[in-house]
Parts: C-alpha cells; structure tokens; sequence
C-alpha cells in the first residue's frame, strides 16, 4: 500500500506520459504502413483518358485516400492491442485504477490520432515531391482549398482516426472479458461483412449519418458523442474484467 | 551535356532534403534525450520529411494551376463543322484560331497530303477563294476538349503544315506522328471532399469527357488546281 496521495489527474498525465513513451513503437508500423500506401499511389489511383485520331490523353489522378485507409486499419489493430493484457499490466508500474488506466488511453488514443491524421494529411506533400523528381506535370486545382475548408477536412481526418480508434479500443475491452470472445467477436464480425445486406435501411441510415454528413459542426459533434459514448461503455465494460491476477 | 533542371537539381533537391532532416534529428536528439534511442527516430524523421517537403513544393511551386469551366461555357462552343459544311468559313470567331501558316505558291497544280495520312488529329478542308492568287492560307481550328471540366486542349501540340515542292503536307505532331499526353493531378481526399463537395475525379457536373472540334483549312485561290491526296481524306468546304 502506498503512503502517497495522487490526484486522479496527475495519475492520470504521469500514466499518459509513460505510456506516450512505452507505445513509441505502434509509430514506426503506422509510418511504414503510410509509406506502402504512398508507394501504391506511384502510377496514381485513378485514370482518365481519352484519344482522337493519333493523339491519346490521359489524366492520372492522386490522392491521399490510401495513406487515410491504411491509417485507420492501422488506429483500429493498435487500438485493440493496447487493451491485450501485456499492455495493461504495464499500468500497474503505478498506483492505478480502471478509470485512470481507460484515461490515459483514450488521452494517448486521442494523441496517436491527431499525429495520424496530421502525417495521412501531410503525406499529399511527398507524394507530389515523388512526382515532381520523377519530371511529371502536375496540375494544381483551380479552386484551391481556403483555410477554413483546409483546417476542417484535416480536423474531419484526425476525428475519423479517433472514431476508428475508439470503435477498436471497444472491440478490445469486449474481447478481454472472456476468453471465448477473442475468438467469437472477430467471428462475429467477419460473418456480418459477409452475411449482412448493407443496402439494409438501418446501415444506410447509419452510413448517412456519419458520412454523408457535409456540415463539418454536425460531423463533429457526431464523431465525438459517439467516441464520448463508446469511452462511457469502455469503463462499464472494462469495470467488470477480472481484477490483476 | 547534362540538364541541370531537369537532371542534377532533383537529385540535388533530394540530398539536401534527406541530409537536412537526418542533421535535424541528430540536433534534436542532443536535446531531447528520448531521441536517443533509435527507434524512437522514424516517426520525426518522417514527420519532418513530410514538412521539408511541404516547404521545398511551397518555395519552388512547380505546378501549374488549371482552369476548371462553368458547364455553360463547356456545352457552348459552335460546331466548326457546321461552318465548313456550310461553307461560312469567314464566321468562325477568331478565338478558335489555334495557328495559322501562310505560303506563296506560283505554280499551278497544288499537291494537298497529311503525314501520316491514316489518322490525322483534325479533319482537313479545303476553299478555293477567288482573288487570293498564288497566296495559300492555312488555318487550324480547335475548339476545348474537357476532361472532368478542365480544359486540356493547352497540353495537345497543334499539327504543323509545310510547303515544298509543290507539296503542301500536314505533319501530325509528336513521335511517328502519335502524341501521347500525360498530366497529372492531386485530388483531396475523401475526408476534405465530404465537406467540399467536390468527388475524387471531376464534380458533379464535369465527370464527363466532352471532345472539341478540331479541322484544318486550307484555303487557295480559284484557279489552283488541286491533287488531293485520297488516303488523307480532304474535303471541300460547302460539300
């Protein structure tokens, strides 16, 4: 029993710092998991052409839709890893509890997305340095992004990373309650993407509701309710693991 | 002889921009003693290769900025054929002039081919007009080609015309007389469009293809006589 009386916000910042620099790692597999997307996107990621008589004319089209893609399976794996039990048990290096612990890994999960998702934004500018080395002629749009619609789409990024980070943190918590759920949910899950009509009105309901949305207030408030709601779940849920063995 | 531009400065550009970002870290790792530690380089190594490469694009800006079109604008360009065929040559606006070569030709028989003759990137007319004598006019027409609503006909070389030994011969541009243009384009992505509006390739409006006119006119006095050659498929204009 320890002698010191720790706030739960201090516990809490000196839990996030140490696992900022314990989790160091996921970084390197989010970097090369960017960098394989941007060398996908080489040729391009889409085409459109067109020829008349002996002139033929195509326009490759670039985008960082694949390095966002990879960074949110990465969020999601990552996420699901920091709840496995090596992971946790690192907390108990300090005076802890659940509520701490779910803290500072959602503080952490909140950090690794905005660096995410600034990196999956940033990518755009190495992937047009690759083209301009290669000597390719790149065109730039004619309406170019203001800053509003710039901060907002780059914000919208670090959310979606989040939301995908927190749905995995979920799934993780779920799977440490009993051992037959590390087999039955990843079970579970791959039989719905398999069996379930996504035409189905609730999903497309659902699909509108987040993505469709193009009021960037509404998609926010909307992405951080249901991260708030699903933590609110998490520490319901991670309440009723069996204490440290 | 080696092209500095095109060559040597990449290349260059490329050194520098590694070599900078490794020479940050080591400075940073001075500092920040959490640095240290090698597997801790990788992501600001890349974060700020990410960031000098923001920078070099900013200062250097190589890309060029392309005009998107109003679909009004696209669907309301005039037919050049519809003039030729009319034989209102002299009412097509000027604007639609993408160039224009002038010869003297004394003799009287005119030989009139293409090269390659099989497909030529526009169609070539010929007007005999009284009072030009021994001058020869040609004139290519062009009219936009859209593609997504960007206007593309900058990036496509104009044929090139020639008079020589009685022989005036249309030249299509480009290797073997094939041209093949590539361009390229970053589009944002699927996070920022949701808000824009905009879609991966094209708007709403531009996802299309819409191809301009492109025709030749050669235009020579009433006298000339006139060897046209078959296989190029020259028409008279009001015909």
């Amino acid at each position: 029993m320890s002698l010191n009386k720790m706030s739960l916000g201090r516990l809490v910042g000196e839990q996030y710092l140490f696992k900022w620099k314990a989790f160091a790692g996921v970084f390197n597999s989010m970097v090369a998991l960017q960098l394989l997307a941007i060398v996908f996107t080489w040729g391009g990621t889409g085409m459109h052409g067109t020829s008349m008589g002996n002139v033929s004319l195509w326009m490759n089209y670039y985008s960082t839709d694949g390095v966002i893609g990879l960074t949110l399976v990465w969020v999601f794996f990552t996420s699901i890893l920091i709840t496995t039990k090596s992971y946790r048990n690192d907390d108990y290096l300090f005076i802890t509890n659940r509520l701490s612990s779910n803290l500072a890994n959602m503080a952490f999960l909140l950090s690794a997305s905005t660096v995410a998702g600034l990196t999956a934004v940033f990518s755009q500018y190495l992937i047009q340095m690759i083209q301009y080395l290669r000597g390719n002629t790149f065109l730039t749009e004619a309406l170019p992004l203001t800053t509003g619609e710039w901060l907002s789409g780059t914000a919208a990024t670090i959310l979606y990373v989040l939301f995908i980070g927190t749905i995995g943190y979920f799934i993780g918590n779920v799977v440490q309650l009993h051992r037959m759920l590390i087999i039955i949910v990843p079970v579970g899950l791959l039989g719905f993407l398999f069996i379930y009509d996504f035409n189905e009105p609730g999903f497309v309901s659902l699909y509108e509701f987040y993505f469709r949305e193009t009021a960037f207030g509404l998609f926010a408030v909307k992405i951080i309710g249901t991260v708030f709601l699903l933590f609110l779940a998490n520490i319901l849920v991670s309440n009723r693991q069996e204490v440290r063995k | 002889m080696i092209n500095f531009d095109i060559v040597l400065f990449p290349i260059l550009l490329l050194a520098i921009i590694i070599g900078g970002v490794v020479l940050l870290i080591k400075f940073s790792s001075k500092q920040f003693p959490a640095l240290r530690r090698k597997e801790r380089w990788l992501l600001p190594l890349y974060g700020a290769v990410l960031i000098a490469c923001g920078i070099v694009l900013a200062i250097l800006d190589p890309f060029e900025e392309h005009s998107a079109s109003g679909e009004g604008e696209r669907r309301d360009f005039i037919s050049l054929y519809d003039h030729m065929y009319s034989g209102n040559t002299e009412g097509i606006d000027a604007e639609y002039i993408r160039k224009d070569w002038e010869f003297t030709y004394s003799e009287k028989v005119l030989q009139i081919t293409s090269s390659p003759s099989e497909e030529l990137m526009a169609s070539i007319f010929v007007e005999k007009v009284a009072g030009l004598g021994d001058e020869i006019e040609v004139i290519y027409y062009e009219t936009p080609l859209y593609m997504n609503g960007e206007d593309m006909s900058g990036y496509i070389h104009p044929p090139d015309v020639t008079l020589s030994d009685g022989v005036v011969n249309i030249l299509n541009p480009g290797e073997n007389g094939y041209q093949e243009v590539e361009l390229n384009m970053l589009r944002d992505p699927f996070t920022f469009n949701q808000f824009t509006g905009r879609t991966f390739m094209g708007d709403e409006n531009g996802s299309t293809i819409i191809h301009g006119e492109n025709v030749i006119l050669i235009r020579v006095g009433e006298e000339k006589t006139l060897d046209l050659d078959p296989d190029s498929y020259i028409e008279y204009v009001n015909e």
